[in-house]
């Protein structure tokens, strides 16, 4: 399949990088030493969601590389129940068995090497409980013999690894309406971190919790939507809008060991998306980047990308941390492929803007101040009459893990262009008309330009997709299609070399790991998982 | 063929549920008001007052015009056009567990029945009264004049257009005499009609039936499909024509249109599955 920037039904975009600093990336993104805890580096494991806590999902196994990928072969199926509708999961594998969630009802432990399960555990809904989403899970987070899952009726339960066993069941929301916890937990220094969804309810003031992974018991949270009277609160008018002010944190964090600091995106404003008349100000801490400290929550920085965000965009996408020469210097980077079509690069010590370049089509961005706040063009904003926008409300990338190649420098991200109309009352879509396109996309990280891009092509993938990218040391990205391809690609040039038709909608990134001494590459799809080996004669 | 504007059902998993969760209706907590049937019925303010409360709550995941997004298209969905009006009152009230579907348990009944009545009116085509024609002559015209060639009505019929069974169902009267008129006006999802010219020059034509990123999968008039690879296809044109003939306007008397849109108007058949173009579900 030949790479093509020119393909039929492509939407072409003038790509204007804007870059507010020349940044020449140096030896340190070419393999050099990453960020990553010591109990992530065996390579035969995939311990949480991102594989690491750098959120790279990146992995250094490469038995299965450029030369044999297309020998590549499922190996098994697990599917978890005709009732399935979707899956988010992205699934974990420590030491020979695999840990996957099937929405936020149902988990399995499975042998990864022939899909057999080895238990399941059904959650134990209370009558009247059930809300929201159960099929949005993520995944768990793991540590030591323990599984943590966040639930949609708003709860964290943690499991015994070895039998599946509920070991404690914590509250996350109880002093407002439930609309559900879908993120992947993320284990950082015996706390386990969840957030909550519900954003766009316009009923809900975001938070994140942390608690203790042994006992359950919660030992910090921090408010999103900072109270009358707290650091950030000036940004909120003298009303009540604070107390429905979203900014949900509903996917998950990273962590940098060395600094000690989480970093945590959080989502769009409320109580209404589309209308922010009834909250003006810059609403923080909504569609921010937030660094806090592990042990108490204390804010340390925070960088918002869309101030008083209209359009839904969010900042829920992976806050992926990449060690690397910065214009001579060896600098602490965070790289934030953006809802709102722009891969921000930050200083993750200090929260500094480095630069934003544009990945995907926008219209709604004049221009950065050196502080990297945006200025809109006028017309942007959602009217009563409809206003013309890029992206449209999915966004130009959206919580689909983007991956980073520390080998090849390349930063890829599903991306699509796509446009939509508006309104202060909801954002109105035809894809059709609007020419919508969906690509993989790889971005040079030291240029921030686009190096390559493959186009995802059927009317099929015109629509949201909310497929991820993984790469990996043998020279590949593997990658999803809303269509329900699994794909490879030359993670250098982009070259396709496989592909498998699974059969049903891809909603997840996919994931590798090590089992008897063979590699597989594993993707959650509509109400199964795929494992991938390659071809062995007997 | 008779175009399909209303194509942009992608997500049938709230179909599904919908249709699991009304099945299963009875053992919903059912709201005292919605026994009593709508107050508003076909209000015309009551439907104004829902279309805004429609465009607030609902079209971010279902559409500005409740035809589709991310959510299923509300005007095609038997829930809807059919099911009873307290079981959608019930519905919105409670949401459907499961899904994206939140409850709006915060809305007073009123606002509630409002909403009904918007998503009634949106859905009104198979309500509206029969056509004024002879039907009899419609069908005759309809099998003559060479519709039946591409349409199935009644078990009998082409395959290369839209089944039409339940199209007064899916559409009004204005949409349906439109389409006769205007084939090409709005194409129906899944019918549409592309050449392929192959590599070794081969040219195949026919309705595409499916596509990705590496192949296109053709079915010809004949019947065949034909699964033809991106890398071996030099180029495939969609077609923005209907196969439909463009000149019914003139080749139709007044009454034969008349009699063949009231045969049209009278295809209402509850119990025709929609059929959509390829997705994946």
């Amino acid at each position: 399949m030949p790479v093509s920037m020119n393909a039929a039904f492509q939407f072409r975009t003038p790509m204007v990088a804007i870059v507010c600093a020349v940044a020449l990336l140096g030896p340190a993104s070419q393999g050099g030493a990453q960020p990553v805890e010591e109990r992530y580096r065996d390579a035969a494991n995939w311990l949480s969601y991102d594989r690491d806590n750098t959120g790279r999902r990146y992995s250094e196994l490469d038995q299965i590389h450029r030369g044999n990928v297309s020998r590549l072969v499922p190996k098994w199926m697990f599917q978890y129940s005709p009732q399935q509708r979707r899956s988010e999961a992205t699934p974990l594998v420590r030491d020979g068995v695999m840990y996957l969630t099937a929405g936020g009802m149902r988990a399995f432990a499975l042998d990864p090497v022939t899909g057999r399960s080895i238990w399941r555990f059904d959650y134990p809904y209370a009558h009247g409980e059930e809300r929201q989403t159960p099929n949005s899970s993520r995944g768990f987070g793991l540590s030591g013999n323990r599984l943590y899952l966040a639930t949609p009726d708003c709860h964290l339960v943690a499991l015994d690894s070895r039998n599946g066993a509920m070991l404690w069941r914590s509250a996350v929301t109880a002093d407002q309406p439930c609309f559900g916890s879908t993120g992947a937990p993320v284990v950082v220094k015996n706390r386990v971190l969840v957030g909550i969804r519900g954003g766009d309810t316009g009923r809900v003031r975001g938070f994140l919790d942390a608690f203790n992974a042994e006992t359950g018991k919660r030992e910090w949270r921090f408010y999103t939507v900072p109270a009358p009277g707290e650091p950030g609160s000036e940004t909120w008018p003298d009303n009540d809008s604070w107390k429905a002010g979203g900014g949900t944190p509903w996917t998950s964090g990273t962590y940098d060991p060395e600094l000690d600091l989480l970093y945590w995106p959080t989502g769009n404003p409320g109580p209404k998306d589309f209308d922010g008349r009834d909250r003006e100000g810059d609403n923080l801490y909504t569609a921010t980047l937030l660094a806090l400290r592990p042990d108490d929550g204390e804010l340390v920085w925070h960088f918002q990308y869309t101030p008083h965000d209209e359009h839904d965009w969010d900042a829920n996408q992976t806050p992926v941390l990449v060690d690397a020469t910065w214009n001579g210097t060896g600098r602490k980077l965070l790289v934030h492929p953006n809802r709102n079509s722009f891969l921000y690069v930050l200083d993750r010590e200090t929260g500094a803007f480095l630069r934003a370049t544009e990945f995907a089509k926008q219209t709604w961005l004049d221009r950065f101040t050196p502080e990297g706040r945006p200025i809109r063009r006028p017309g942007a904003a959602p009217s009563a009459s409809g206003s013309l926008t890029c992206p449209d409300i999915h966004g130009g990338t959206n919580w689909q893990s983007p991956s980073f190649h520390p080998g090849t420098g390349l930063f890829y991200v599903m991306s699509r262009d796509a446009c939509g109309v508006y309104f202060r009352t909801g954002a109105s879509i035809d894809h059709l008309e609007t020419g919508a396109q969906n690509f993989l996309r790889a971005i040079d990280l030291a240029s921030g330009r686009i190096r390559w891009e493959i186009p995802l092509r059927g009317i099929e993938n015109r629509e949201v997709m909310f497929a991820g990218a993984m790469s990996t040391a043998g020279g590949l990205v593997f990658f999803g299609s809303r269509d329900g391809n699994f794909m490879a690609a030359d993670a250098e040039t982009g070259e396709m070399l496989w592909h498998f038709n699974t059969g049903g909608t891809i909603r997840a990134s996919p994931v590798t790991y090590e089992a008897n001494g063979r590699q597989y590459v594993a993707i959650t799809t509509k109400s199964g998982v795929f494992a991938f080996g390659l071809y062995e004669e007997k | 063929m008779l175009p399909n504007s209303l194509y942009s059902i992608r997500t049938t998993a709230v179909l599904v549920a919908w249709g699991a969760f009304l099945g299963a209706g009875g053992s919903i907590c059912a709201a005292d008001a919605a026994a009593q049937g709508n107050p508003l019925a076909r209000d015309e303010s009551a439907v104004q007052a829902g279309d805004g409360l429609f465009h607030e709550r609902c079209a971010v995941c279902h559409g500005q015009r409740a035809q589709g997004g991310m959510a299923s298209n509300l005007v095609q969905t038997r829930t809807v056009r059919r099911g009873s009006e307290d079981a959608l009152f019930r519905l919105i009230r409670t949401g459907i567990p499961g899904t994206e579907m939140p409850p709006q348990d915060d809305l007073p009944d009123e606002r509630i029945w409002q909403i009904v009545s918007y998503l009634r009116s949106m859905a009104l085509p198979g309500q509206q009264p029969p056509l004024p024609g002879d039907v009899v002559a419609g069908e005759a015209l309809f099998r003559s004049a060479g519709c039946a060639s591409c349409h199935i009505v009644n078990g009998s019929g082409g395959f290369l257009g839209p089944p039409l069974d339940s199209i007064a169902i899916q559409k009004s009267s204005e949409e349906i005499r439109k389409d006769v008129l205007q084939p090409s006006a709005s194409l129906a999802h899944g019918f549409e009609t592309i050449a392929v010219e192959t590599m070794d020059g081969r040219m195949v034509a026919g309705v595409l039936k499916n596509e990705d990123t590496f192949l296109l999968v053709v079915q010809t008039p004949d019947g065949q499909v034909r699964t033809l690879l991106r890398s071996e296809v030099r180029s495939a044109e969609m077609s923005a024509k209907s196969r439909m003939p463009e000149d019914f306007a003139t080749r139709l008397s007044q009454r034969q249109l008349t009699d063949l849109l009231a045969f049209l108007d009278r295809q209402r058949d509850p119990f025709t599955p929609v059929v959509r173009g390829f997705a994946v579900y």
